[in-house]
């Protein structure tokens, strides 16, 4: 009985102690996201999980501190709603009398969770306040305006210190965002459309490799092609042919097979494909190593900056980007053309306007646009139409085509249908969508 | 002491109540005190005017206690001996013949009628629970109490009990006018029937005794004894910490007999409830009845108007409870 006594007491003590415990908590962690505001408002972010660490600190030395037992007796009992049964069984344990005892402890149940209900309340919204700071912040690289080319090619060697300091879930968060703003030469796009013609992430160097391999293969199939289109029946050339279908990639080896069923040969069909892949596999090669070498020459050009690109410039496949000088000569151009026949385009000259009060009808609205998307816009004007490639390190020539346009051009060249998704996919990558 | 005992005492002081509450209308309030001071071994002090059940009251509890019950009628020419006793001559020799005091329960009916003289011989044998006639000293019997009542209104012709004689009492209980409820079952159980019947005994001398004896060991806690001694100290006008009321109005404040007053009532109060522990509200309750004829207010405060509760009303706000 004694020995129940002086556990319930002792749990009294306890629990008063880890109340105290709890309210410096929630003080200090108060407190300290008012400093963390007040330091972030000032652009001095002190951000580190020491610093809500820190917050312990108080919790311990109040949980420390002396009690003053007999007083809190008074508090407790009444907390628990239990009257003055908590110093009655003291007062009774300390006289040891047991009879009383016994009769304090008969119902006596103390709901100890009493003991912190306002407490728990106060501490849940200042834990609340910390978990939503202690998220992640976002990257700041990705609000930065865009750098000019050297700087930002000049990143990924100088900034490794920093971002080794970063918490991990901040660069997860920095990796699962592509870092290629627009106009800068950093990006290249091939990596990923590569990986998508093959259906597999690989290297530059393996998706290289593999694209030589396939070009020798096609090329040898072009020529086996122009000898069986010759002398149809050939039992060489066509098992020739078999083998190398077996080794292309499947979408195009299943096309062509499909053009050379057996008994229903479109040798032509065959070699349209063949020649398309051809020129695309060249195309994509071509861009390739350019893009290789591009990421090779990072450091170097992060370090030595890089030229100015003005007024036109050519394309590794001939065709040719108006910049922004270039395409507002053209525009004052034409105006003064128009201004010199005193009419807009398409116009004609009319009867004039009668003054008098404005005639009211009913128009449609022009569709103002609240956002332009890339390929829109008066920079379209610079856009030529083609297989556009990209312009390895020059910023602000760098024009992005519409669907419309990628539809059109699909369909103004000869490009496979298994390949057409790809080309879309890869315009959309392009132009920054999904 | 057994629990067995605790819970036949508790169980006999509820039928006490239960009787006493089927003679006395209304009163409950005073009916209380009256209990507390016969658990705490004190005495009270009945003030009210006549008429209001005070002797009633008292016959009631006495029969209902199955104790001894003696009356006295103070009057001016009521004598020492009149209360006490007397040596008187006999075939023997002298021989002691006990006075109206050696009774268990004793009514002094208007003790303010009586001379200082007999006040006195009646209050040093409340204190002392012991009478000393001649050379030979007769010890009361036990339980002893001693209900006294006094008239607040009709001052003419009494000796107003000194302060130091009042302070003897460890309760004063204030008896009220009844209600209109009340005063109609007065008035129905006065007048029907066979009249007013006063109740059977439900309690012996030793449950009286027993019940005594657990108030005694009922346990309080320090906090509980530091917050009246507090209490009784911040109604002395010289103390640091007294209220305004009390340095204003205050002539002498509580004895150390109020402490005693608060404790014992809290006690008795507690363990009438049912419980076996002390509560604020406890001390609360008793603060009036303890210390209400022990503050000793001066003539600006009878001037003004100020009554001795209004000062205690001030001390209890004063003091904050444990």
């Amino acid at each position: 009985m004694v020995e129940k006594a002086q556990a319930i007491l002792g749990k009294v003590k306890f629990f008063l102690r880890l109340r105290r415990a709890l309210l410096a908590l929630s003080f200090s962690l108060f407190f300290e996201l008012l400093l963390f505001q007040i330091l972030r408002a000032l652009g001095l972010p002190l951000f580190s999980p020491a610093f809500f660490g820190a917050a312990l600190a108080p919790a311990v030395l109040a949980s420390l501190f002396p009690l003053r037992f007999s007083r809190a007796l008074f508090w407790a009992s009444r907390r628990l709603r239990l009257g003055g049964k908590l110093p009655g069984l003291a007062a009774a344990l300390s006289r040891k009398n047991t009879v009383f005892l016994a009769a304090l402890l008969e119902d006596l149940l103390p709901p100890w969770p009493r003991l912190f209900v306002p407490e728990v309340f106060a501490l849940l919204p200042a834990l609340l306040l910390c978990g939503l700071f202690l998220l992640p912040l976002p990257s700041p690289r990705i609000s930065e305006p865009a750098l000019p080319a050297g700087e930002a090619v000049s990143v990924p060697a100088e900034s490794a210190p920093e971002e080794k300091a970063a918490t991990p879930s901040s660069a997860r968060a920095e990796k699962e965002i592509p870092r290629f703003p627009p106009g800068t030469s950093s990006f290249s796009p091939y990596p990923l459309l590569l990986a998508g013609l093959y259906g597999e992430e690989m290297t530059l160097e393996e998706a290289l490799r593999r694209l030589s391999e396939e070009e020798g293969l096609l090329r040898r199939l072009a020529e086996l092609l122009g000898q069986a289109s010759a002398e149809p029946g050939n039992e060489e050339v066509a098992q020739e042919v078999a083998g190398i279908l077996s080794s292309l990639r499947p979408d195009l080896g299943r096309a062509l097979s499909q053009a050379l069923e057996p008994g229903n040969e479109d040798w032509a069909e065959a070699q349209a494909i063949v020649s398309a892949a051809l020129e695309g596999l060249s195309h994509l090669q071509m861009e390739a190593q350019g893009a290789e070498g591009e990421e090779g020459g990072e450091v170097a050009l992060g370090t030595g900056g890089q030229s100015e690109v003005s007024g036109e410039s050519r394309e590794p496949n001939g065709e040719i980007l108006l910049d922004e000088e270039a395409q507002a000569q053209m525009r004052q151009e034409l105006a003064e053309a128009q201004e010199g026949l005193g009419l807009g385009a398409g116009w004609e000259r009319g009867e004039p306007v009668q003054p008098g009060p404005p005639e009211k009808r009913e128009v449609e609205a022009e569709p103002r646009l609240t956002a332009v998307r890339p390929g829109e816009g008066p920079w379209r004007t610079g856009v030529a139409l083609g297989l556009p490639g990209e312009n390895p390190g020059e910023e602000g020539n760098f024009f992005p085509i519409s669907p419309q346009e990628v539809e059109l051009l699909l369909r103004e060249r000869p490009i496979p249908p298994s390949l057409r998704e790809l080309v879309r996919r890869y315009f959309e990558i392009l132009s920054g969508g999904e | 002491m057994e629990r067995t005992e605790i819970d036949k005492a508790q169980e006999a002081l509820s039928k006490l109540k239960d009787a006493i509450s089927a003679v006395i209308v209304g009163q409950k309030d005073v009916i209380e005190v009256v209990l507390w001071a016969l658990l705490s071994r004190g005495h009270v002090l009945l003030e009210g005017v006549p008429g209001l059940g005070k002797t009633l009251l008292v016959r009631a509890l006495s029969r209902a206690l199955g104790l001894s019950f003696s009356r006295i009628q103070c009057t001016p020419d009521l004598m020492p001996a009149d209360i006490l006793g007397t040596n008187v001559f006999s075939e023997d020799g002298f021989r002691f013949l006990p006075g109206p005091i050696f009774a268990h329960v004793v009514l002094a009916d208007e003790i303010n009628r009586a001379t200082p003289k007999t006040q006195s011989a009646l209050l040093e044998a409340m204190q002392e629970r012991q009478a000393t006639v001649g050379n030979i000293t007769h010890p009361l019997p036990d339980p002893f109490i001693v209900l006294a009542t006094q008239n607040p209104i009709e001052m003419e012709g009494t000796y107003p009990l000194p302060e130091a004689q009042v302070d003897r009492f460890l309760f004063k209980a204030e008896v009220r006018y009844p209600e209109e409820r009340e005063l109609v079952e007065i008035i129905r159980r006065n007048t029907e029937g066979e009249g007013l019947v006063l109740p059977d005994p439900v309690l012996t001398r030793e449950d009286v005794l027993l019940c005594q004896r657990v108030v005694r060991e009922f346990p309080v806690h320090e906090e509980f004894l530091s917050y009246v001694a507090k209490l009784v100290l911040a109604t002395h006008p010289g103390r640091k910490g007294a209220p305004p009321a009390v340095q204003k109005y205050v002539l002498y404040g509580a004895s150390p007999r109020g402490g005693l007053a608060l404790i014992l009532g809290a006690k008795a109060r507690a363990f009438l409830s049912g419980r076996f522990h002390l509560e604020v509200e406890d001390i609360g309750r008793a603060f009036r009845p303890a210390l209400i004829h022990r503050l000793i207010l001066n003539f600006r405060a009878e001037a003004e108007g100020v009554t001795p509760w209004q000062v205690l009303e001030e001390v209890w706000e004063a003091v904050p409870p444990p």
